[in-house]
């Protein structure tokens, strides 16, 4: 457990984190979902009738895309004591690969840009700066990463971290060029995976220096690390390059040895590719008794949300010392074997690793620390 | 003791400009070959140049450009690449977009609908394994890019950083490119000169 501050150093925490996916508008709707075991996933008709369905992981309402990342935020400030932060000492960051790329279909150049979408955050959340990045499916672990560099550094006291991507035809008219969508529910790290199922979603979190700001108990943010794969574009490195360095380096940062590692939310994209990747990197790291799971099958892929999604509802595993299951997961196939299973196992955490890995050859991890 | 200067580079729809040498863009050719004319120039063997998107292209050139200067490692982790831009991959994007209403989106195309594909192409290139982070802003970022340079510095993440800002969109080219050492970064002069080259 962290004692705050007893190395002298400043501690970093997140907390206050919510989830408004089509699995739940809310963090503890979401949990409850997840623990039932249910799917946001559904088939939906393709663009070209004559094609498969499409499943996806996708809002029946039609709602705005921005009223769901206004409300997913708001709910993140309720929880902070006096709910509203010093916001000339902090920093917004927004994660996001395609934000409201949709526009594009009208031409709506403007609306289109990532930064339409981040100004419009900060006019709402009147942060010091405000900021996007886009990197890929890394983005919402690279966004926390941002978040924890800048305060540990003592640049700034905060981050509210925000992240969303739309289930957008654009977006799934690509991913079905690569032939990486699967044509029934994903199955992770299944030796029958076929490829990803799409999702969208918002997520939103505050990271502090301050453990007071929070109203529940936070967790230790101890940081981590991106690295590249340097090897291919779409494809990730056969050998996990990149997830290795990346997670050696987070570790090596966050002052952990990878015996002291109680659990792994990992990527499982349910691709061939990713999942054998990172079952690589994961046998280079002798962690390959730990366990680990791939949330995939409950929010679908969200992209540029994915990263904070998932960290978040890590942190509500690590609160409630309980590791759900893989869902979709039959049979085990990786290359390297690893410890995933599909039903929720209970088990005490209080190391834990996030990681991810997208286009471009990018990779990134985070590790947190539950609180006394 | 005296720092060394930074590198710098520079390349607009008419000009590269890289420490002191100059090359204009006489003929007035269209961004595809303006770039191509300069990957001729540097002598460059990498055929995977020829496949990638304009975005790609620029920010391999920068830092081509760089490296014509500074003797930078391969195979290594400790050079931080952060790169910024307006238009994200907005010219990949709307091609993608057009390619999806003629029925025919391509995959070779569509993994171009990320701006950070560019960082991806520059660590391939080089082998560079290290941190890399793309953000997007209208107007240049310069408080946060200094935040962001005392992180990479301050918590050990690399050695040196390319800093850049890389955009195209519909052939229109803004790219412009410096390497740092913490030396370097903290030289105030070297500080005040670097955030006038991003912010004109």
């Amino acid at each position: 457990m962290v004692q705050p501050d007893s190395m002298g150093e400043r501690m970093i925490y997140i907390g206050a984190g919510n989830i408004y996916s089509p699995l739940g508008k809310s963090l503890s709707e979401n949990w409850e979902n997840l623990l039932a075991g249910k799917t946001a996933i559904r088939p939906y008709s393709s663009l070209k009738p004559e094609d498969p369905p499409l499943y996806l992981s996708r809002f029946e309402e039609k709602g705005n895309f921005y009223t769901r990342i206004f409300d997913c935020i708001d709910t993140t400030l309720l929880s902070l004591v006096g709910q509203e932060p010093d916001w000339s000492k902090t920093v917004l960051i927004f994660s996001s690969t395609k934000a409201d790329i949709e526009q594009l279909e009208s031409r709506n150049i403007e609306q289109s840009l990532l930064d339409y979408t981040c100004t419009k955050l900060q006019e709402k959340y009147p942060a010091k700066t405000a900021i996007t990045v886009s990197n890929a499916c890394i983005s919402g672990i690279t966004a926390l990463l941002l978040a924890h560099d800048l305060i540990k550094t003592g640049q700034y006291e905060n981050a509210l971290v925000v992240a969303a991507d739309n289930c957008s035809t654009f977006v799934s008219e690509g991913f079905k060029s690569f032939y990486a969508i699967a044509s029934d529910f994903c199955k992770p790290y299944d030796t029958n995976r076929q490829g990803i199922n799409l999702g969208e979603g918002v997520a939103s979190a505050f990271v502090s220096s301050d453990r007071n700001i929070f109203t529940n108990t936070p967790t230790a943010l101890l940081g981590g690390a991106s690295a590249n794969d340097a090897n291919h574009i779409s494809g990730p490195s056969r050998t996990g390059e990149g997830l290795f360095r990346a997670t050696k380096r987070a570790l090596e940062y966050a002052g952990k040895s990878p015996e002291q590692i109680d659990y792994i939310s990992a990527h499982g994209t349910a691709t061939r590719y990713n999942d054998d990747m990172e079952s690589m990197a994961i046998d280079r790291l002798n962690l390959n008794e730990v366990p680990v799971n791939s949330l995939k099958g409950y929010f679908g892929h969200t992209l540029g949300a994915a990263g904070l999604i998932e960290t978040l509802v890590t942190i509500e595993q690590m609160n409630t010392n309980l590791i759900l299951g893989t869902k979709g997961l039959e049979n085990p196939g990786t290359v390297k074997p690893i410890n995933v299973f599909p039903d929720t196992i209970e088990k005490h955490l209080n190391t834990v690793l996030k990681s991810g890995s997208g286009f471009g050859g990018c990779n990134a991890a985070i590790v947190l620390e539950k609180l006394k | 003791m005296m720092e060394s200067q930074p590198t710098y580079c520079r390349i607009t729809d008419d000009l590269c400009s890289s420490n002191g040498q100059k090359i204009h863009n006489t003929q007035k050719l269209p961004a595809q070959q303006w770039f191509r004319f300069l990957f001729d120039h540097l002598e460059l063997e990498y055929p995977k140049f020829h496949k990638m998107d304009g975005l790609s292209k620029l920010g391999v050139l920068g830092v081509e450009f760089l490296k014509t200067v500074e003797s930078l490692p391969t195979e290594t982790d400790e050079i931080a690449v952060v790169f910024v831009n307006k238009h994200s991959s907005l010219d990949a994007d709307l091609s993608h977009q057009e390619q999806i209403e003629k029925g025919s989106a391509s995959p070779a195309m569509f993994v171009y609908t990320l701006p950070n594909i560019v960082l991806g192409e520059i660590a391939i290139r080089n082998k560079w394994y290290g941190e890399q982070q793309f953000f997007i802003k209208n107007e240049w970022p310069h408080e946060l890019i200094h935040e962001y340079i005392v992180t990479i510095f301050e918590l050990n993440k690399a050695n040196r950083i390319i800093i850049g800002y890389v955009d195209y969109f519909q052939e229109k080219t803004d790219g412009k490119w410096v390497i740092l050492t913490q030396d370097q970064f903290n030289n105030e002069k070297i500080r005040e000169e670097i955030n006038t080259f991003f912010d004109k």
